[in-house]
């Protein structure tokens, strides 16, 4: 013990005669599951980091596995990237257990890396990690004019909306046709 | 590089938007019929909008948060064409289409849930009159000077 704890326990009340309850109580094994992303890259992640995701909550709870079958069927999420799954991954150990700070700086700077996140964040329903990204996504325009807005978020311009619009209405006038021709070839 | 932000979920797309500052907001109004469509459907609620008539121009004072703390506040100056950000980086928005009307009539749908608190008219020339009567619809209270 150091000088310090010896002067503050001096000071302190008697402690009791029993270990504290928490000490004595057989800790529980924490459980571990697994994940993998489009690299097929597998990731072990701790039940209490997954807590963050309503998502794989939600499958965990439902599914009721036990480590060895986690370990042998990872949870597959192909429609994320290896890297942003890896990202999602230690934010959810880095704030495991934790009460979420209300700004984080270690999320991506780089833009493209960013939007990924935001969509796969949405996916896997992580809500706190979703509020961060989003206001990251809110600061890339903080004080531009609208010419700078358009372009960092891709802003079509009125002629170029209407100009979709159009061809999407003629996409689907001609696919509407396509299909009431092959009804009309089945029914004959 | 850029990303495409109205390609996003609309819960995020929406959460984003409520992240930004109004000043940035009406930037971003001015992008487009549905950027401005959005930033109308945001609904962002100001407690503070105050509207003064001068000889040359119309200010807009924007105030975001309580009386308390107001956490966001915007100055633009309208003019004929353009408008005028004020603040630490002071910026000039052109829309060579548009009149002192257009711009208020922008600002006013962008921000229809809030009423004009402060009515400052420091011009009365007949010129400006049916400018004006833009803003009486959306007093508050009858406490314009």
């Amino acid at each position: 013990m150091s000088s310090t704890e010896q002067g503050t326990s001096s000071a302190a009340p008697a402690e009791p005669t029993t270990a504290p309850e928490s000490a004595a109580a057989p800790e529980v094994p924490e459980s571990f599951y697994y994940v993998h992303g489009k690299d097929k890259v597998v990731h072990k992640v701790s039940a209490g980091a997954l807590q963050h995701s309503a998502l794989i909550h939600g499958m965990i709870s439902n599914l009721g596995y036990t480590e060895e079958q986690a370990k042998a069927n990872p949870f597959p999420f192909e429609n994320i990237d290896g890297d942003i799954l890896q990202m999602v991954v230690d934010w959810c150990n880095q704030h495991k257990g934790k009460p979420t700070p209300p700004e984080d700086t270690n999320l991506p700077k780089q833009k493209e890396k960013l939007f990924d996140l935001v969509l796969a964040v949405n996916y896997l329903e992580i809500k706190e990690l979703l509020t961060y990204c989003c206001k990251q996504v809110a600061m890339m325009v903080k004080g531009k004019s609208p010419e700078e807005i358009r372009e960092i978020w891709m802003i079509p311009t009125d002629a170029e909306d209407e100009a979709a619009e159009k061809e999407a209405k003629k996409r689907a006038g001609k696919e509407a046709a396509g299909e009431t021709a092959a009804a009309a070839g089945d029914a004959k | 590089m850029p990303i495409n932000i109205l390609s996003l979920p609309s819960k995020d797309l929406q959460y984003a938007l409520d992240c930004m500052d109004i000043g940035d907001l009406v930037a971003f109004s001015l992008c487009s019929k549905r950027t401005k469509n959005l930033v109308e459907s945001s609904n962002r609620q100001l407690y503070r909008f105050a509207v003064l008539v001068y000889e040359n121009r119309i200010r807009f004072e924007m105030d975001v948060g309580t009386i308390e703390t107001i956490y966001d506040r915007v100055f633009l100056d309208i003019f004929d064409f353009y408008i005028i950000r004020l603040g630490d980086r002071t910026q000039v928005w052109m829309r060579q289409e548009f009149n002192r009307s257009d711009w208020i009539a922008h600002l006013m749908n962008i921000f229809n849930d809030s009423m004009i608190t402060f009515l400052s008219i420091e011009n009365d020339s007949l010129s400006y009159l049916d400018t004006i009567k833009l803003f009486f619809s959306k007093m508050s209270h009858p406490s314009y000077q």
